[in-house]
């Protein structure tokens, strides 16, 4: 027998970004931008889905692939406004991109304008896979605490904006938007954030528009 | 616990590697994982202890090292090691910063074990 080093030098995850990266191309081609909702559980995920497709009910074609460790209830309750496919993930707390496509696959009219995806509700796991997605958005409600940025780092890092979800409960709680922003900034100096409440609906005309602006800017880019 | 989803995609890619060195085992797999690789390495250890239970991995050590968190400026071209979660330029404070190093879990190189070639001499 004889001994032999292999020289790797690769991202354990390499194969499955360039699945990832494909995905993302076909979508970009479609005009779909995706979007990966990610937060703790109960930040409101689900909410702020049902009063984006209430907004833009009859404007804009809006699909939604929710993943949980059990139930539908999400996706019951998205079922009304927009086409929703339920991803039961079992145990496993984060989506992959097999998932995904599994999924997508299943979606009658894939066609659509923005595809959200719903991560399993965790700050932690998710924030290692890319999904295939244009943008990551996290959100934080504003019961967690303001020292989540600062806490959970890389899932800052990795994403695109900040949602700051509840703040009708802000007079309540001892959350500062300043003091959560400024901890993102810290790891992720551009990350827009957006504060909003999907309950009384405040900002979520500026969340939508957001949306709007970053599709256009992904048609735009590939045009 | 997602140190199970890279575990799996380190064996498998471990396992590839040896198949096309015609490897009949593989006694060190040595990784790198910087403090944003999200990476528990005695959470990985153990998640690749459990997978690597096949006839080709199941004698390899897995070591895994530890690398800084590195960024590059794309305002002043410098890179830096960050000791916190920081991620503005220390040079120039510049917001336009890129990591480079130490947010994935590198797959840095392998020891194979392969039978002795026809023609070598015994």
């Amino acid at each position: 027998m004889t001994t032999q080093v292999i020289v790797v030098e690769r991202d354990v995850l390499a194969k499955a970004r360039t699945s990832a990266e494909e995905f993302r191309r076909e979508r970009t081609a479609a005009g779909t931008l995706v979007v990966n909702l990610v937060s703790s559980p109960g930040a409101g995920k689900t909410s702020l889905l049902q009063a984006t497709a209430r907004y833009w009910q009859g404007k804009r074609k809006v699909a939604v692939l929710v993943g949980d460790l059990a139930t539908d209830r999400d996706a019951q309750r998205l079922a009304p406004l927009v086409e929703v496919v339920q991803m039961t993930t079992g145990g496993a707390c984060h989506l992959e991109l097999p998932l995904v496509e599994r999924a997508f696959q299943r979606l009658c009219e894939p066609a659509v304008d923005f595809l959200f995806v719903e991560n399993v509700g965790n700050l932690v796991c998710p924030a290692s896979f890319d999904l295939g997605e244009h943008l990551r958005v996290v959100l934080l409600s504003v019961t967690e605490g303001d020292d989540k940025p600062a806490k959970y780092p890389k899932m800052f890092r990795t994403s695109h904006a900040l949602v700051i979800s509840k703040t009708d409960l802000l007079p309540h709680v001892p959350f500062s938007v300043a003091a959560a922003a400024a901890d993102a900034h810290d790891i992720q100096p551009q990350l827009p954030v957006l504060p909003l409440c999907a309950i009384t609906g405040d900002g979520i005309a500026d969340w939508c528009q957001f949306l709007e602006d970053q599709r256009h800017k992904m048609l735009v880019h590939q045009a | 616990m997602h140190e199970y989803s890279l575990a799996n995609a380190l064996a498998e890619q471990v396992r590839d590697i040896a198949r096309q060195h015609s490897a009949t085992a593989v006694t060190e797999v040595v990784v790198a994982a910087g403090p944003l690789a999200g990476v528990e390495p005695l959470l990985l250890a153990s998640a690749f202890e459990q997978v690597a239970t096949d006839e080709l991995l199941y004698k390899a050590r897995l070591i895994i090292e530890q690398v800084p968190l590195t960024i590059h400026c794309d305002m002043c071209e410098s890179d830096s090691e960050l000791k916190e979660f920081a991620f503005r330029c220390p040079h120039c404070a510049a917001d336009a910063t890129r990591v480079v190093g130490g947010d994935a879990l590198i797959l840095r190189h392998v020891v194979l074990c392969q039978p002795e070639t026809e023609g070598t001499p015994a």
